[in-house]
């Protein structure tokens, strides 16, 4: 009994050289359509819930990933190098914002909002962490990266990003647990 | 390091927690224009052209026969409502055509009846002879109409009583009228 042939679509390799060598735009819109979605929750998280700046984030790591697509030897997934490359630009955003500050320095002191009461939920308490435990545990808790593979993302050590994470998930839980009185001091 | 950051591990609780984050989201339609327009400014990507279809032959002559099904039912309705309005013309004329003679007949004998006024008002001073003459066209013409109302209803008993009576009187003599010069000349308009 012959069987209905469906359409293959076309794998991330064959857009990319499509608009590699030809310019091809409906071969980037393709691409757009698969990763973006991803791309910019992840930075939507990152840069602490803006969708404006998460926006510009996506638009300035569409461009560099273009411009440096001659250059990807396809060792990694595109969804990865390109997640690389938004955590870049989102880095850049938040550093010059000065909401990013060295990891491989003392933990970034953090003070938890004063509220009235109410329990926040988790992504408000994600928000508001430094933007430094913010990235590694976004990372690492929420997308499931290794702390190997976040340290290649974000340019630091694993050791690094395991202490991130620590204070991250400490500051977390604190951050949501019931309204109490507190100031919350770095380990 | 804390030897504590190598024990911390997230309660259950909070696995799922993170687990029900959501992974994807949509940003605006604008993004997406905004980044091709920019791509294309650099000139890192060059604008699509219009797509072009390729239509399987089936789809084709489903498309000409419903096409040329299309065709023939607009030629068949036009030629119908055509139809109509050609019906609807010719009765409008005959309708018309019925109407002018009326309209002829009505002008005429209102004109018939102003003539016969204006006689009327000058026979006093006008000749005997003329006066006569006046008359019988008059006369003449009254019972040329009698016979053309008898002659589309015959049984029209006034027309028939009009032509009856000036039959009549074109038997008898008038007495009234001494018209001694000779014989009456009737001038036909």
């Amino acid at each position: 009994m012959p069987t209905a042939t469906a359409a293959v679509p076309a794998s991330d390799q064959s857009l990319a050289q499509a608009l590699l060598l030809g310019g091809d735009e409906r071969a980037f819109r393709e691409l757009y359509g698969r990763h973006t979605p991803r791309l910019f929750q992840l930075v939507l998280r990152v840069v602490g819930g803006s969708e404006h700046d998460a926006e510009d984030v996506v638009q300035e790591t569409w461009i560099r990933a273009t411009e440096k697509l001659a250059d990807f030897r396809w060792e990694a997934a595109f969804g990865t190098w390109l997640t690389g490359i938004g955590l870049n630009v989102a880095r850049g955003l938040l550093r010059r914002n000065g909401r990013w500050v060295d990891m491989e320095g003392v933990p970034e002191p953090w003070r938890p909002p004063a509220r009235d009461g109410e329990r926040i939920d988790l992504e408000r308490a994600i928000a508001l962490l430094p933007a430094g435990y913010r990235a590694v545990l976004v990372l690492h808790d929420v997308e499931g990266y290794k702390h190997e593979e976040i340290g290649e993302l974000l340019g630091i050590a694993p050791g690094t990003s395991k202490s991130q994470l620590f204070h991250a998930r400490k500051s977390l839980r604190h951050a949501l647990e019931p309204q109490r009185a507190r100031t919350h001091e770095p380990d | 390091m804390n030897p504590t950051e190598h024990d911390d591990q997230p309660t259950p609780q909070e696995r799922a927690a993170f687990a029900a984050l959501p992974r994807e989201r949509e940003p605006s339609r604008l993004l997406e224009e905004r980044t091709v327009r920019a791509l294309r400014e650099r000139g890192l990507v060059r604008s699509t052209p219009s797509r072009r279809f390729r239509f399987p032959v089936s789809w084709m002559a489903g498309a000409a026969a419903a096409a040329l099904a299309l065709f023939m039912t607009g030629l068949a309705a036009g030629q119908y409502v055509a139809g109509r309005a050609t019906a609807r013309a010719v009765v409008e004329a005959q309708r018309q055509d019925a109407r002018h003679p009326a309209l002829a007949v009505q002008q005429a004998g209102s004109a018939y009846v102003s003539a016969l006024s204006r006689f009327a008002s000058v026979a006093d001073t006008a000749g005997a002879a003329q006066t006569a003459q006046g008359r019988e066209v008059a006369v003449a013409m009254l019972r040329a109409a009698a016979s053309e109302l008898v002659r589309i209803s015959p049984d029209d008993p006034l027309a028939s009583g009009i032509l009856a009576a000036l039959d009549r009187t074109r038997t008898q003599p008038t007495t009234t009228q001494a018209d001694t010069t000779g014989k009456q000349r009737v001038v036909w308009f």
